[in-house]
């Protein structure tokens, strides 16, 4: 092999492996998250879906914040839609994290209690950040980074996958039919992992490299955004009067909206003041990029105030990224595909490291070392999931009613993933089947335990419970072929 | 939307089917046979015909951003599925022959009278 090929070899396989300590959990996440939307609603089950139209969810929520937020200075409402089920209300200054938020009932219109927890929110920000905030996202940045240029030796190196197009040989050798696994994977999923490594490393763009917001808007990146997006307000008359019912400007916005979008929120300025206004946002559910059109009204006369339907092209094709990596777009179908191509992308990564470390064995069985790195492959990969696992679970296991529980749901992660890194440091090898098969069950178990505790009284939460099943019983077969107990990987 | 999808999964897992039967190895493992001068080339056509097809199909009716994404995502599962779809065939046809070798070898010279 010539010096640049050995070179190129070695940046793949150990930096790969070094780095997958990383990925496979952020891509594990990653493709639970997803499914965010139906997570969280499957982790709330005191909230119910909401089937009413548009009009009538909104005759709701306006009637809610007329009874209780009638002097405040803004209203939002959320009105429901496939990525949010409820009619979501929320009132007050400032933005809105510091607003006061209700969820409605969609028949009696009474605000819906429901249990605290971080819900799907937690995979998505675990997989942006890793919950450590601006130095968890420059860590997952370099691992981003890392990523486009494993992708790109892995091309190099495993150079007959196109040769060896479809191939898989289960009976050929241990070593042999690994390899063709990681590359039949790593070849079908080529494009999502280019795709989803470059958008999530631009998405991450202003963290990784400020220059140009610190030049241009004095290091603070909203101020670009500022420039871009238009404010529609005006200063209050002092003067009440009565304004229309909110649902008068659905029509009228949704025609100005592209075909594909309707209204997914509102936000009404000063109501009940005779210069109010009502700025509607269309969904971005049915477009990749991911920026939600705006018209305005004036709340009082219903006539048009102002609109922002195009978009500067920087802006575009930002967000147009943005919104692949998101996959906000396109339905079920995509995604499934999504959350398909990031777990095989992660099985992918995990035989990558079953292969070095194979290959390391044979010289260096038994060291310290050696059980260390073995350690940490099966943490990252069966470890993740045993995590994940214990996060659902205790949403289902700790009292609905239990103070700061969203925080021991996280505990929870935190713990089992120790607990994981733990037995695989104590068991060596075996780790891989044994926490492969403990998540199967867990999978199968808590399918079984929601089910029984009424999950198919939902549509949601009893689609989640099948796919729990199914991916227990899945895991089980493969654990059950692939990792039997006398030739551990 | 749901047909259309079906649709589009079968074109392009049959795409790839083709695709696969256009390599001479794998077209080994179907047929049992040399390929004539002129098969590979037929089935890979026909091949990139199917997924053309699976391609109009993600496009008609929705943004070609979303109908371009669906399409290669179908593309990755289907290629996975025909991988797959040959590693089966071959074990089974490789136990099948295990087994006609067996009843080959043994009972039926005695069985037969003299």
């Amino acid at each position: 092999m010539s010096p640049y090929g050995k070179a190129l070899l070695g940046l793949h396989s150990w930096g790969g492996m070094i780095f997958s300590w990383l990925l496979i959990p952020i891509f594990i996440t990653g493709s639970i998250a997803v499914f965010e939307p139906q997570i969280s609603h499957w982790m709330r089950p005191e909230l119910i879906a909401s089937h009413n139209t548009a009009s009538a969810s909104l005759d709701i929520a306006e009637a809610r914040l007329r009874a209780v937020a009638a002097d405040e200075p803004i209203w939002r409402i959320m009105l429901p839609g496939s990525r949010r089920p409820y009619i979501q209300i929320a009132w007050g200054q400032g933005g809105f994290r510091m607003q006061k938020r209700e969820m409605l009932h969609a028949v009696s219109g009474e605000p819906m209690a429901a249990r605290e927890t971080s819900g799907g929110k937690f995979f998505t920000h675990f997989h942006a950040d890793l919950l450590l905030g601006r130095p968890g996202r420059w860590i997952v940045g370099a691992a981003g980074i890392f990523m486009l240029a494993a992708i790109i030796s892995g091309v190099l190196i495993h150079h007959r996958i196109f040769k060896e197009f479809f191939t898989l040989r289960p009976r050929s050798g241990k070593r042999r039919s690994w390899l063709d696994v990681h590359n039949l994977f790593g070849v079908a999923t080529l494009p999502f992992m280019l795709m989803i490594a470059y958008t999530g490393v631009v998405i991450l763009a202003d963290t990784i490299m400020p220059a140009a917001s610190n030049m241009l808007y004095e290091g603070n990146p909203r101020a670009s955004r500022a420039e871009l997006v238009k404010t529609f307000e005006r200063k209050p008359s002092g003067t009440k009067a009565e304004a229309l019912p909110l649902h008068t400007h659905l029509a009228r916005a949704e025609r100005i909206l592209d075909d594909d979008d309707s209204v997914d929120s509102l936000l009404v300025r000063n109501p009940g003041d005779r210069k109010a206004l009502v700025e509607t946002a269309g969904n971005v559910t049915g477009r990749v990029t991911s920026i939600a059109d705006r018209v305005v009204f004036d709340a009082v006369s219903g006539e048009l105030f102002g609109r922002q339907t195009e978009w500067n092209p920087m802006l575009t094709s930002f967000r147009t990224l943005v919104g692949l990596h998101l996959a906000y777009f396109g339905g079920t179908a995509i995604q499934w595909l999504y959350f398909l191509s990031g777990l095989l992308g992660a099985i992918m990564m995990a035989i990558g490291t079953v292969l070095l470390l194979r290959k390391r064995r044979q010289r260096h069985d038994g060291d310290a070392m050696q059980r260390w790195l073995e350690a940490m492959g099966a943490a990252s990969a069966g470890g993740t999931l045993l995590a994940c696992l214990a996060y659902l679970w205790a949403n289902r296991l700790i009292p609905a009613a239990m103070p700061s529980r969203s925080s021991l749901e996280i505990t929870a992660f935190f713990s089992m993933w120790g607990l994981t890194l733990l037995h695989a440091v104590l068991r060596g090898r075996k780790a891989w089947r044994e926490q492969l098969m403990a998540a199967a069950a867990f999978l199968i178990l808590l399918a079984i335990f929601d089910a029984l505790g009424g999950g198919f009284d939902d549509a949601t939460r009893g689609n989640i419970d099948l796919s729990l099943l199914a991916f227990g019983a899945l895991l089980m077969v493969c654990g059950k072929r692939f990792f039997r107990p006398e030739e551990t990987p | 939307m749901i047909m259309s999808f079906l649709l589009a999964t079968m074109l392009n897992t049959g795409g790839m089917s083709c695709l696969a039967l256009g390599m001479e190895q794998h077209y080994r493992t179907i047929y049992d046979a040399s390929p004539g001068p002129n098969e590979l080339p037929y089935w890979r056509r026909k091949g990139w015909v199917l997924l053309s097809l699976g391609l109009a199909v993600c496009l008609a009716g929705r943004r070609f951003a979303i109908g371009a994404v669906l399409w290669t995502g179908l593309l990755s599962i289907a290629l996975i599925s025909v991988a797959i779809f040959l590693a089966a065939h071959q074990k089974h046809k490789a136990t099948r022959t295990m087994r006609l070798r067996e009843a080959d070898s043994t009972p039926h010279r005695e069985i037969r009278p003299q």
